[in-house]
This record gives C-alpha cells, structure tokens and sequence, in this order.
C-alpha cells in the first residue's frame, strides 16, 4: 500500500467497460426524449448545475456563473478573473496593481514579471511567458518555481503554476502569503522559474512589492479551553485594502506539537465569511512545556463598512494518540482522549473458536452534533482487532462485521473472524482504538471572540 | 479528429462527436465517480446522470477548453445526489454490510479510499480532482469554484488529514503519494 501512489489506485478501480458504455448511451438517449421540452429543461438543468456547485463550497465568496467562468477566454486584463482571485480582482477595480515589465530569458523562453500586489499580507504577482514550449493535452502550460530560494520553512515554497494560453503565449499568476510574523513596508522576493513547459533553464527575478496602505487594530483577546490546554490569543487584524488578515498566537501543551487552529468567521448577521488561507504557521517555538505558534488566516475581502464587528469561532483540532485494550481486560474499559471528551467504552469482549467479538459504545452515546453515519464509519474503521506485535503497523485491517446495536446509544457490536489466525491467544492480540479520527473531526470549541471593524 | 474538434463540434450539437468524447473519458468519469459512491451500481448510475446531463447543456458551454472541468463538474454534483438519494433510501447499516460484502472489486487499497471516505467534503473534492483525477490545481480551483490558493490549503489539509488517518502507513518510506507538489 505504501508504495502505491494515489495514481496507482485510482487505476486499480475496475471500469466495467461494457456497463460504463451503456450508461452513456443511456443518458444521451434520455436527453434525445426530454429535447420536446427544449429550452426552458436546459436551461433549469444548466442553473441546478450552478446552484449545486454552489452548495458544493459551502462558503462560497465570488460567484462568478459557470457561463461566466466558461466565457472567460483569458485576456492580459482579465488574469485574475482567470485564476479566480478575489483579491487582485478587487485591487484591479482600484486601480493599486503596481505594473512591472521584467523579462528573464533562458532556453529561447522569455518570461515577463507584469504585475504584482502586496496587500496587507498577501502577495500576488502575475507573468506571461513566450516562446516555443510544450503544451499539456489541455493546452495549458506547466511551470515549477520557487520563492524564498525554496525555503524549506516556508510552506508552499516550491510548488508548480499552470498558465493559460493566450493570444500570443501563457499567463500565469502566483498567490501567497508573506511568510513572517513581521510584515515589511517595502520588500523583494525572489522568484525563479525552474521548469516551464518541460524545458529546465532558470527565470530569475527579485519582484519589488510595496505594501499598500493598511490598518493594523490589535485585539488582545484570548479564548481558552481548559482540559485541552490550547489557547488562542488574538493578536490583531491588519486591514487591506482587499484583504484582511487575523493574527494569531496559539499555545498547546507539549503533547499537542499538531494541534491544529481552524477559525471559522461570522459578520455582523451572522453569515459565514470565507477564509482563503487558513492555519498559517509563520513561526513555531518550544517554551516551558508549551507549543508557542504564530499564526495568520487570511479573508480574502476588504471587512471594513461591510460588517460592524467579526465573530470568530476559533477551533482545534487536538493530536490524540491511539489506544490499546489487553482482549484479557476485564470489560467495562474506558477508552478516554486525554485532552478531550471523547471516548470509546469497550463493553464486552467474547471470544469463542471462531469469532471474536467486541461491543462498545462511542462517546457515552453523545453525537456531539455529528450524524450517525460519522459514527459507523468510525466503528467499522477505528476499532480494530490487531496483533500485539504488530499494533503500530497499519495495515489493511482484518475483514469484520460491524452491526449496530443501538443506533440512538451509538452502541456496536464488530466480530472478527479468528479462524485463520495462526496462534491466535488472548495474550498476542489488542484491540486498537484510534481516537485520531474522532478528534480530527471533532475539534474543541473554543468560546467565540467579537472583534470590532470600525 | 483531435479532442478540441470533437469538442466544437459537440457543442454545435453534434451527438456522435459528445458520446465520442464521453467515451474518451468514459474510464475517468467511472473511477472518479467510483470514489465519491464507493458501489458499482451507483458510480454507474453517476454516469449515466452525468451523459444526460451533459448531453442536454453541451450547448451551454462557451469555451472548448473547459470541456473537461465542465464535464468533471456536473459529475461531482451527480455524486453527491446520488449520495444523498442513497442516504435516504438505504439504511446505513444495509448499505456498509452490502459494501463489506462485496469487497472492494479489484481495488487492493482499501485503507488510503476509506480514509477519503472520512475526509470532509472540501478536502475529499480537492484530493480527488487533484490527486486522482489528476486535474491541474486551476481546474480544480474552477470546478470547486474557490481561488487557487485556497484548493491548495485543501490539499494541504486533506494530505494531512489523510495521514493522521492512516496512521503509521508513513513511517517507513517519505512518500505518500506520488504526486506530491512540496513532498521533495
């Protein structure tokens, strides 16, 4: 398994030919009998596309309609249309884009630095790029860069960038946050092209970017919660002119070194903003048995006159390690997370010649808000019947039933097949409890902080 | 005839020319599918929604280089109806045993789509697209209708995520996945 990439599995999936075939047919023959009823179907098929794939990304900022996205031939002017950047797009309509014409040239490839923003803490910069290169089937250009020299402490780093053909060559168009805690008025980065349409050569560039004006208000407030030991102080938010950043400095005890901050935001009614980056680490320190991380999460809109205050719900997601139960224990066992209340209670445990059997409830009963469907695939994946040996080591897990017992009390019954277990006694078999799954999505709630806009 | 053409004359209202490019992307459409319903009846039935719906809103589409991000779009939503439709029809209970027992058919790595299972629906849309489909992260940006920078916190997250799941699965070799944009 490890070696198997997502590629290989995704190639692994069986395609019934024939069957795939006939459901094609199938479709295109029930549109030929729903054609009578032609335009006013379209176009209610076309909008319940829209609609759906609006409820697809539950926070959804722009939405620019699918015609519009389809329409969009990318044009010089309309880049950040193209990427769907909310930021430059609004910049754009304020005219704050600084124009840049710095032009690299390796390999009969030029590559030209035409724009870039620096908004609060977000920088964007948008390039063309001409000369004889290899498309994808899609037409589209693949390029790998670096920032920063490929910083190894900075996420995102090195990643790749794909441009859209144009008229007479590609655009593309890079998004990031600044990467430290201290934001500089005035700055370069650099910027190198390692590869772009397949062709290895080096496009060198230090991109100037000023930071637009802004405000930065500090906030001082703090949310704790106790038995997690994770706080969350809010430090400030720095105002852009499109943008809007949170700062943040967490602490986790020692054990929670991947603790992880999600912020969801509320405005003034109560409506969800969307977050573009999340969970930013900037800087992580070790301090007196505490985790010290600096962190940012950007909204990509300018808050300012839209809402009075911001709501934040601030979220962590604690690290939980899993749990062993001996078969030999003597049941009822309490399986309890050590910073949070989630918990597993093994109730019973039979064995006989060819089964064995484990009834447990999951959190007392509690859905915590999550549905029944959470909990099954829980029960059927993290409640695992493993060699004593081999705990540590995730494999495929053994073949087993999972019935619910009662549905209301989240109880399960899971029996495992003993039969073909060489040595099988009560001594060299665990049960494993993964209370990872649990905590990633249940994370502790931390109490809400109001932060005034104006 | 290249894809391109295929696709213009699709849109024109060419039938052979869609079923033609359907067809083309007929293993794709089920695989993807197969992930999001994790059944071979309903990953069927995904694509038998998505030809019918593509076949009556091909004329709709304006550009022939979004073919396969319209296409990869209407497919994911026909995945999550027949999601729901099966979550009100099927009692859970039926639906894992019948799931169990059938096995997974010739897919050897329960553990990794399993884990996908789990993951919340933003994380599992960006890694599907991305990973396994195998889309460049501006079409999934596209087809998720979020800023690029967004899909890749997603990913980001959901790799993560996935990790956790699958527990120590990374302890012995670095990689994961293979695809991996920051893994080297």
């Amino acid at each position: 398994m490890e070696k198997n990439s997502f590629q290989e599995v995704y190639e692994k999936i069986e395609v019934p030919q024939e069957d795939v075939l006939k459901a094609i047919q199938n479709g295109m023959n029930r549109a030929s009998f729903d054609v009578p009823k032609t335009k006013r179907n379209t176009k209610i098929v076309v909008w319940s596309t829209v609609a759906a794939a609006a409820i697809l990304v539950s926070s959804s900022f722009i939405s620019p309609s699918m015609s519009h996205v389809m329409a969009n031939v990318p044009l010089l002017g309309k880049i950040y249309e193209t990427f769907n950047d909310a930021i430059g797009r609004s910049l754009q309509s304020q005219e704050l884009i600084t124009e840049l014409n710095k032009t690299a040239s390796s390999k009969g490839i030029d590559v030209t630095i035409t724009n870039a923003y620096y908004d609060g803490a977000v920088v964007g910069v948008t390039f063309n790029v001409k000369g004889n290169l290899n498309t994808e089937e899609s037409g589209k250009v693949v390029g790998f860069y670096e920032i920063f020299d490929g910083d190894e402490g900075i996420s995102d780093s090195k990643e790749l960038v794909h441009m859209e053909p144009t008229d007479d060559g590609y655009i593309g168009h890079i998004q990031l946050s600044y990467p430290e805690s201290e934001l500089p008025q005035e700055a370069t980065f650099p910027l190198e092209f390692k590869t772009i349409g397949g062709k290895e050569g080096s496009w060198r560039f230090d991109v100037p970017i000023n930071q637009l004006p802004y405000e930065t208000v500090t906030i001082d407030k703090e949310s704790s919660e106790e038995f997690s030991g994770v706080k969350v102080h809010f430090d400030s938010i720095l105002f852009g002119q499109a943008s809007t950043a949170i700062n943040y400095t967490a602490t986790f005890p020692i054990q929670g070194k991947h603790d992880q901050v999600r912020l969801e935001v509320y405005d003034d009614k109560g409506d969800e903003i969307n977050i573009s980056m999340d969970g930013i680490d900037l800087k992580t320190i070790e301090e007196n048995d505490h985790i010290i991380v600096k962190g940012r999460s950007i909204i990509p809109q300018s808050v300012k006159g839209e809402t009075k205050y911001l709501e934040v719900h601030p979220k962590v997601a604690i690290n939980e390690q899993d749990q062993f139960v001996s078969l030999n224990a003597s049941t009822p066992v309490e399986i309890k997370a050590d910073r949070q209340n989630l918990a597993v209670t093994i109730e019973k445990i039979t064995v006989n010649d060819h089964s064995l059997g484990v009834d447990f409830q999951v959190n007392y009963g509690d859905e915590m808000g999550r549905s029944f469907g959470f909990f099954k695939d829980f029960a059927r994946n993290d409640v695992l019947f493993v060699k004593e040996t081999e705990k540590d080591i995730y494999m495929e897990p053994m073949q087993h039933a999972v019935k619910t017992i009662h549905k209301d009390e989240l109880r399960f019954r899971s029996t495992f097949d003993i039969r073909k277990l060489d040595g099988f006694n009560l001594n060299n078999y665990v049960i494993r409890v993964n209370l990872g799954s649990l905590r990633a999505n249940i994370p502790v709630e931390l109490d809400k902080v109001k932060m005034d806009v104006n | 005839m290249n894809e391109l053409k295929l696709i213009k004359k699709a849109i024109k209202g060419n039938k052979k020319c869609l079923q033609e490019l359907l067809i083309l992307h007929s293993d794709q459409l089920y695989r993807t599918a197969y992930l999001y319903v994790r059944n071979r009846e309903d990953a069927l039935d995904v694509v038998q929604e998505t030809s019918y719906k593509a076949f009556l809103s091909i004329s709709q589409l304006k550009n022939e280089h979004f073919f396969l991000t319209w296409l990869t779009r209407i497919l994911v939503n026909c995945s999550y109806d027949v999601l729901k439709k099966s979550k009100k029809e099927i009692p859970i209970d039926n639906m894992n045993e019948r799931e169990f027992d059938k096995g997974v058919t010739g897919v050897e790595s329960l553990d990794l789509l399993e884990a996908i299972k789990q993951l919340n629906e933003k994380y599992k849309n960006a890694i599907i697209l991305f990973y396994f489909q195998d889309l460049p992260i501006s079409e999934v940006a596209q087809i998720m209708n979020i800023p690029e920078n967004t899909v890749k916190t997603y990913l980001s997250r959901g790799k993560e995520r996935l990790k956790m799941l699958l527990g120590g699965m990374n302890h012995n070799g670095k990689k994961l996945i293979s695809r991996g944009i920051r893994e080297d």
